[in-house]
């Protein structure tokens, strides 16, 4: 270790920073470190992951830099790294502000001993802020992708929100390659929308009795006694992952909703018993298998969440919209948010793989997720406060429910089943007074 | 093939790891096609330990050790 680098940056930082000093002194050490020397260019190997490539740093940082745009008076950086990306951001004369984010005070500080980082700490343009202060995304930004690899269990939030920009890209490639095959399924299902009802008559209907919203996660199952206990008096609201096991274990919703446009959901929704659900309303979107339509028994209740082929189809056919961003669980709960529910309990929204498993026991749709082994996965903290693999759709669900939830404060969210993930805004059934 | 090959790098090195995690599949896909076609079967004993170890940075999360393996120990080989 080279003292005389340590030392430099040691003293900017205590002079600048004397907080953020403190907590990167008290972090934890990581198990595993290794200065990789024998290298093209040194760099930094914690717990596996190296900090930053290992041939052409600057080369890198350069192509990290390009996700702020030229002309930026504003940028962030989500990652401490060895200090080349910060550096290549601040030789633009653009710049008036860096932002770097620290997502592990222990890595930022073993690359503190190592390397030479006095030069852009001191410049006045920088401020430096650590993950767990932060929980939004600040644009426009670039990530050094070793450091959030490498986050700590406190930046979580930050991390997961910026894998979602990072993703944003392929996420839409991904759409938009589904896109004319779901405008045909929506032209095909006019005939539906337009004899079926509206979502929006539903709304305001419950008066503010408590609901129930039960997804298809795996610690879903734990809750049906519960469920069987308090039947009488709460509102259930099913996704259609849900419909079966619930069923199988006796209990019949209220109402069940279905988004997905896979044909695997017609198979589900034969297996249910349609003679208990005639007096239950599917809520819908207009892109659904027209067989799983075909199939229901009971009343079909037209949805549109906000994407452009539906803003487009409202203004020939009138339907309430339901918020969503990709999973029928946002829908469940905005529905029984509009319907009025004063609490909301969440059954099995478990965003995550609890002992390796996508969906309860029963779900037709459930996984195989050793499909997923064999690429690195990201994870949430479940209600023990351990890490639980996940998916990176599936942590961007988390996410933005946690949003939804930071704009409806006049109802109160109930998480049930602590081995699934937690939600931030959601007490926990055991903490409640009055559960 | 290089088009993939480069995408995957570019996606690594920014973090992009779903886009990254597509595209090498594409690569592989594209490669495996090209081996069974008899090209690079004289560079196989060079290529497949070096995928060997790129797959298990990718499954570790090691993403800037698996972009630099794959553009300056695969790339050259396949531009060859």
């Amino acid at each position: 270790m080279d003292n005389t680098v340590f030392q430099t940056n040691q003293t900017i930082l205590k002079e600048r920073w004397p907080k953020i000093w403190q907590e990167m002194t008290s972090a934890p050490v990581p198990e595993e470190v290794q200065l990789a020397i024998d290298l093209p260019e040194a760099t930094l190997i914690i717990n596996g992951i190296h900090i930053t490539g290992c041939c052409n740093q600057m080369g890198e940082a350069k192509l990290q830099s390009e996700l702020v745009p030229e002309e930026s008076r504003t940028a962030t950086v989500y990652g401490f790294g060895l200090g080349d990306l910060q550096r290549v951001l601040l030789e633009r004369e653009t710049i008036e502000e860096l932002t770097v984010v620290i997502m592990n005070p222990g890595v930022a500080y073993q690359s503190l001993l190592h390397f030479v980082h006095a030069d852009w700490l001191g410049d006045k343009r920088v401020e430096l802020i650590v993950g767990h202060e932060t929980e939004t995304v600040q644009f426009p930004f670039a990530a050094a992708p070793g450091c959030l690899k490498l986050a700590d269990d406190r930046a979580a939030t930050i991390k997961d929100q910026v894998y979602l920009e990072l993703a944003r890209p392929f996420q839409k490639e991904q759409f938009e390659k589904r896109s004319d095959e779901l405008d045909k399924r929506l032209e095909e299902n006019l005939s539906y929308i337009k004899q079926d009802g509206d979502v929006a008559h539903l709304f305001g209907t419950l008066h503010g009795r408590p609901a129930v919203v039960v997804a298809g996660g795996p610690t879903a199952l734990q809750q049906f006694e519960w469920l069987h206990q308090c039947r009488q008096d709460v509102y259930v609201v099913a996704t259609s992952t849900a419909l079966i096991p619930l069923q199988q274990a006796g209990i019949n919703p209220d109402a069940v909703i279905i988004i997905d446009p896979r044909p695997r959901n017609t198979l589900a929704f034969e297996k249910a018993d349609q003679t208990e659900l005639k007096d239950v309303p599917l809520v819908y979107l207009p892109t659904v298998s027209s067989q799983v339509l075909d199939i229901w028994k009971g009343p079909r209740v037209a949805a549109y969440i906000h994407l452009e082929r539906f803003v487009r189809q409202a203004k020939q056919i009138d339907r309430g919209f339901l918020f969503c961003s990709g999973t029928v669980t946002h829908a469940a709960v905005d529905l029984a948010v509009r319907m009025g529910a004063n609490r909301i309990y969440l059954v099995g929204a478990d965003f995550c793989f609890p002992d390796s498993k996508s969906h309860m026991d029963g779900a037709m749709q459930k996984i195989d997720v050793n499909e997923f082994q064999g690429f690195a996965h990201p994870w949430v903290l479940n209600g023990y406060g351990q890490r639980v693999w996940s998916r990176t759709n599936l942590v961007g669900y988390l996410r933005d429910l946690e949003l939804y939830i930071s704009h409806n404060e006049r109802v109160q969210f109930v998480n049930l089943g602590k081995d699934g993930a937690q939600i931030a805004g959601a007490d926990w059934m055991e903490d409640l007074e009055d559960a | 093939m290089l088009e993939s090959l480069e995408q995957t790098i570019t996606q690594f090195r920014l973090g992009m790891e779903a886009g990254a995690n597509h595209s090498m599949i594409s690569f592989i896909d594209s490669f495996l096609a090209a081996f069974k076609s008899g090209k690079f079967s004289a560079e196989v004993q060079e290529v497949q330990p070096l995928l060997q170890e790129i797959l298990s940075a990718q499954e570790r999360g090691d993403y800037l050790f698996a972009a630099d393996l794959l553009e300056y120990q695969i790339a050259p080989i396949i531009r060859r």
